[in-house]
């Protein structure tokens, strides 16, 4: 009975979320630079949708930082350097405000995250210098594209919760990248090591230069390459995730704030309604049915990469 | 209810610890601050450059456009670009963003107290890297 009315709440807060998101794409435009709408209805609106998505995100098993900035870039009628400049300030207090439980329980490897950080933080400096230098039509469509590629790695990429890794490669072992894996409390802990570690830095470099460039949180792919190609276990995978994405978030950020590109109006609420929304989202996450809402989430990142590739190529403006 | 437990090596856990602390002081104080800055700023407790209504009208503009209005405006005006109520309101966001900085600052006196040279290295170029992004040494 509980289970059901629970249900329900949920498929009316899909309702309302996608009335208010259609509600905002059909008056965006038309009332968003005329200064005549009272500005705390938009941070009030602001509010309310990085609510609800940051409640979808963890329900659908992504980061709230990944489906901000095409969600918001699609609703609202902010530039998109605002937005993407939000994206981050959102990807870095969810980031920082988990990453201490993640650590202290051992869900994060610091040794495993600080190497790959290092080279993705450079790189997510870059992005954030190329993506607000190149023309915006550019960047929305390049978006676009990005967001597809974040559905089909959704949809097509398998998890490995612990694929044991017979032999580290000599860089991890240099650095002694390794830990103990214990299931659970009734299990023998298993000593658990990397491979592929100068591949997976490569990758973070290029993930590192899109979360700059887009201002997205990158859990959607510091997850599959930590577990995937350098053979992490998944929970330490998706702790680890959160380190390095607060390292790169707050690298980007600076260039950011030093271009005028963080305007608290709509940097704030969405911080607050993102971490508020992934809090209750967690709470709910044992109750609902999150397949059925990943595939929302799914078809919502879709919608919103594809309306972002036809703005960026001026079929649909 | 399967709990999950993993740990890094032994080895690891000093600054684990330390770096876990120092991010969650800067998540308490920064989160904290961050809504009551943005009531400040939304309730108009101090003095803005711009009041946000008038901000509302102009964030189509993009970041470039919307700075050099800003510069214009204060020039022509005589005043700076940024009044306390901006200041306010950006001030967390800048102190979320030095987390990280003080965070491997940190974990590089640990490093070096245990003579791991390698982590010691990466922690302090981390540390540097973002303190140039932070002084706007990257245009």
């Amino acid at each position: 009975m509980r289970r059901q009315s629970i249900r329900r709440l949920l498929l009316l807060l899909l309702l309302v979320f996608f009335a208010v998101s259609a509600l905002y794409a059909e008056t965006g435009n038309s009332v968003g630079s005329d200064g005549q709408t009272p500005w705390w209805m938009w941070s009030l609106g602001l509010f309310i949708i990085t609510f609800l998505l940051g409640m979808l995100a963890v329900l659908a098993g992504v980061g709230g930082g990944s489906v901000y900035v095409p969600a918001v870039a699609a609703l609202f009628p902010f530039n998109l350097d605002f937005v993407r400049g939000a994206g981050l300030i959102v990807a870095l207090t969810s980031a920082i405000a988990a990453g201490p439980r993640l650590l202290k329980s051992g869900l994060a490897s610091l040794r495993l995250s600080m190497p790959l950080a290092l080279v993705s933080s450079l790189f997510s400096i870059l992005g954030a210098l190329v993506g607000l230098s190149v023309p915006q039509n550019i960047v929305q469509a390049a978006l676009g594209v990005t967001m597809m590629v974040i559905v089909v790695v959704m949809v097509a990429v398998p998890r490995n919760e612990f694929a044991a890794v017979r032999e580290a490669d000599a860089l991890s072992a240099r650095l002694g990248i390794h830990g103990v894996f214990q299931e659970n409390q009734s299990s023998a802990p298993t000593q658990w090591k990397i491979k592929n570690t100068p591949v997976g830095a490569a990758l973070f470099m290029v993930i590192g230069f899109m979360a700059g460039m887009f201002g997205l949180g990158a859990g959607w792919a510091n997850i599959p390459v930590l577990n995937l190609v350098l053979g992490a276990p998944l929970k330490i995978a998706v702790g680890t995730s959160s380190l390095i994405l607060s390292v790169n978030a707050s690298a980007a950020a600076w260039v950011y704030l030093h271009r005028g590109a963080v305007l608290p109006l709509v940097a704030v609420p969405s911080a607050v309604g993102m971490m508020l929304g992934s809090r209750i989202g967690a709470r709910l996450l044992t109750v609902v049915p999150s397949r059925v809402v990943r595939w929302v989430v799914i078809a919502f990142l879709l919608l919103a990469g594809l309306r972002s590739l036809l703005a960026g190529t001026g079929v649909w403006m | 209810m399967d709990v999950s437990t993993m740990q890094d090596s032994g080895k690891g856990r000093p600054e684990r610890a330390v770096y876990a602390t120092v991010m969650s002081l800067f998540a308490a104080v920064g989160l904290a601050a961050l809504i009551a800055a943005f009531f400040i700023y939304a309730l108009q407790l101090l003095p803005t450059f711009r009041p946000p209504q008038e901000t509302v009208a102009l964030w189509h503009l993009s970041a470039d456009q919307l700075a050099a209005m800003t510069a214009r405006e204060a020039r022509l005006s005589g005043r700076l670009g940024l009044a306390s109520g901006d200041l306010v309101a950006i001030a967390p966001v800048i102190f979320l963003a030095l987390a990280t900085i003080f965070a491997f600052l940190s974990v590089s006196v640990v490093f070096i107290r245990r003579k791991n040279g390698w982590y010691a290295f990466f922690a302090i170029v981390q540390a540097a890297i973002l303190i140039l992004a932070a002084a706007g040494v990257f245009p």
